[in-house]
């Protein structure tokens, strides 16, 4: 039945932009982060979304329409967490153990006005999806209802 | 007998739009769930306006734009006379608009308030139901 895929569809969105959440909560607390495991600063994080499609090759032999609600998406999969590839920021603090030569310490390539408005939009689209959700219960109980009256 | 009671046409049509209602529930979800994916574009259910132009097709069939037939394979003037059973909900995407740099077309407020939309036609035809059945006790009951 569509309403109960409905829930599904809107709960991958959920467990998405719940992910992207933590991700740039992961790179605000690293916002200093100077040593990691794999040497040099801590590099910022992100997620890559790709829309999730449900098995075509199973229903590809049947008639059009069948066809057509295949190749629609059935929502939302993380491909995975990608470190982006901008360079690090020297700041210069002579002081600081990880100072190079010069006295310049490579800084997390992370700006946290970046961060917070990545936080904005994904609280905004999960906020969404939560509505998403909503509907679809109150529509499964106004048609749980009719059996009633 | 009681079987015309449970289905008229009001009803079939009734339970057609409500399942094309969930249905556009759940691409509605789909959008926004990949509000925030790369390359994605929007997809919408198409099923009132074929609705709308199959019961004007109707309407128009009994005024002057008839045309006789005398072959299954001439073609009619107009609007194409489609019963109301033939009619099916359409999944259409969007795929020659952008919103972003990112090829997104998926517009959060328009998702939301087709979504608010669809909900609340939703529940009217759930009411519609409802109110049929509770008549039609009613006439089981002989009005007690």
């Amino acid at each position: 039945m569509n309403l109960f895929s409905s829930f599904e569809i809107s709960g991958s969105g959920l467990s998405a932009q719940r992910l992207r959440m933590d991700t740039v909560a992961n790179n605000i607390a690293n916002v200093n982060t100077t040593r990691t495991a794999e040497g040099g600063p801590y590099r910022r994080l992100r997620v890559v979304f790709e829309p999730r499609q449900s098995e075509p090759l199973f229903l590809l032999p049947l008639e059009p329409k069948e066809r057509a609600m295949a190749q629609l998406s059935q929502g939302v999969r993380v491909t995975g967490v990608s470190p982006d590839p901008a360079g690090a920021k020297m700041v210069y603090d002579p002081g600081h153990p990880d100072a190079d030569a010069k006295g310049y310490v490579a800084m997390p390539n992370i700006n946290i006005v970046n961060e917070m408005v990545d936080m904005i939009s994904a609280s905004r689209a999960y906020e969404a999806n939560v509505t998403a959700i909503n509907d679809a219960k109150s529509m499964a109980l106004k048609a749980l209802e009719i059996g009633k009256a | 007998m009681i079987n015309k009671l449970v289905s008229n046409e009001l009803m079939d049509l009734v339970q057609k739009s409500m399942d094309a209602s969930a249905l556009q529930h759940k691409v509605l979800s789909n959008n926004l769930a990949n509000v925030d994916t790369p390359g994605f574009k929007r997809s919408e259910v198409i099923f009132g306006e074929k609705l709308k132009q199959a019961v004007e097709g109707r309407s128009r069939s009994s005024a002057e734009l008839d045309v006789a037939k005398t072959d299954d394979r001439h073609m009619g003037i107009g609007l194409e006379r489609k019963s109301l059973g033939e009619i099916q909900p359409e999944v259409l995407t969007e795929n020659n608009s952008s919103l972003r740099n990112d090829r997104n077309n998926v517009d959060i407020d328009v998702e939301m308030s087709k979504l608010a939309q669809n909900t609340v036609l939703f529940n009217t035809l759930a009411q519609i139901t409802q109110q049929q059945f509770s008549q039609l006790k009613s006439a089981i009951r002989e009005g007690r």
